[in-house]
């Protein structure tokens, strides 16, 4: 199953057993994806940038 | 009656335990993990290794040992208080709690020295490390962690002549702070992606009257992920003036894992369900992670609390994200089980 990045256009590779919600990095250019899904199909869309957390 | 996660917690929390002192709370693991019906057994350096069905190769790996500084050991309004409730035997608490659940086998590995030289964790790279490692540090309850920076603790030591401070002549303090300045241009720390060099403590000086002979600082390197260690080393060495040395102490290096991995995969595909949206997160910190990364196929970190409470006299953390954690560490390990088969 592939999705496309809607970052660079890329094809993105999903798991088959992919979930909405899930998040993942395009292998293109590095941007952080979200999964969801819509009218039975998955698709992508840019996620929150990796948060920064203090401490350990 | 089963224990609940919160009289894990509580229990764990009464039992003090600063790094190199966690003889008290071992006994404690030890019985609460056998009252949750896991079998238990203690390793070479002190580790609690409580298993589930053999063991598996799923482990769930937190630390009991905490920073030092006693507090007062209270639940109210459904907050537990009390040094390590964050960092970090509330994660601890609900793996425990989890592995009792699990319908799958799994391994809860209990460490020493985590908040020190990662004794604990050097020991276990010495055996064989099973392929999925969940750690168990505060994420704030849906973060997934997914980087740690690395670093060095450093001691920087100069040496001059001495002589009489009413004179001129060279000063090891000065030397040890232009030492600092140059430092802070390879090591500026502005920003997660800078390396930073804080200095944590400084000594120096004979009498109110003499140019100081020696100066001597102790400095927290830190790098993030992309950044090799070594060479960061190396040009910190560069900078420095003559009459001033680097001695590297306790080390480790940045780690970085890709979200689609199995382990962070798995912890999503559990907080998601639950009706929470998960995040990723890069810590500015280290963990045992950074060690165990290289010898593993998939590992991430997560846990509940709030990681800025970690090392503070504020410490708390709410049950409910310590039951929250709980079914996510269990969902994660049936996951991971099924994904080896």
């Amino acid at each position: 199953m592939e999705a496309e990045c809607p970052i660079c256009g890329s094809p993105v590779e999903l798991p088959d057993d992919v979930m909405a919600g899930e998040l993942l990095e395009c292998p293109s250019c590095g941007a952080t994806l979200e999964v969801y899904e819509q009218d039975g199909t998955f698709l992508l869309r840019e996620a929150e940038e990796i948060g920064e957390d203090w401490g350990e | 009656m089963p224990l609940g996660v919160d009289e894990v917690l509580l229990r764990l929390l009464e039992a003090y335990s600063p790094t190199g002192r966690e003889d008290e709370a071992r006994e404690v693991l030890v019985e609460v993990s056998r009252a949750l019906g896991l079998n238990v057994r203690v390793d070479g350096v002190g580790n609690v290794l409580a298993t589930k069905g053999g063991g598996g190769r799923v482990w769930l790996v937190g630390h009991y040992d905490t920073v030092p500084g006693r507090l007062p050991v209270r639940k109210i309004d459904g907050r537990i208080y009390g040094r390590g409730a964050v960092d970090a035997k509330g994660p601890l608490s609900s793996m425990l709690v989890a592995a009792s659940l699990a319908e799958a086998p799994v391994t809860v590995a209990a460490l020493v020295g985590e908040e020190g030289d990662s004794r604990g964790a050097r020991h276990l790279l010495s055996g064989e490390l099973p392929p999925y490692v969940v750690i168990g540090e505060p994420s704030n309850t849906t973060g997934v962690i997914v980087a740690y920076r690395g670093g060095a603790h450093l001691t920087l030591r100069c040496s001059a002549p001495g002589g009489h401070s009413s004179s001129p002549g060279r000063s090891a303090i000065d030397l040890l702070l232009e030492s600092i300045m140059r430092m802070r241009e390879v090591a500026p720390g502005n920003a997660y992606d800078e390396p930073s060099a804080a200095v944590t403590m400084i000594r120096g000086g004979e009498a109110p009257n003499v140019l100081p002979r020696r100066a001597e600082a102790s400095i927290d390197l830190r790098i993030p992920p992309g950044h090799d260690l070594a060479s960061i080393l190396e040009k910190l060495e560069r900078s420095l003036p003559d009459g001033c040395s680097l001695e590297v102490g306790w080390r480790v290096p940045p780690v970085s894992v890709r979200p689609g991995d199995p382990v962070p995969r798995a912890l999503m595909r559990s907080i998601i369900p639950m009706g929470r949206k998960p995040r990723l997160v890069r810590k500015y910190g280290s963990s045992d992670m950074n060690l165990l990364h290289a010898r593993v196929r998939s590992i991430a970190a997560y846990g509940p609390g709030d990681g800025r409470l970690a090392h503070t006299d504020g410490e708390f953390v709410d049950v409910r994200d310590l039951e929250f954690a709980v079914e996510v560490y269990k969902g994660a390990v049936e996951y991971l089980n099924r994904f080896l088969r």
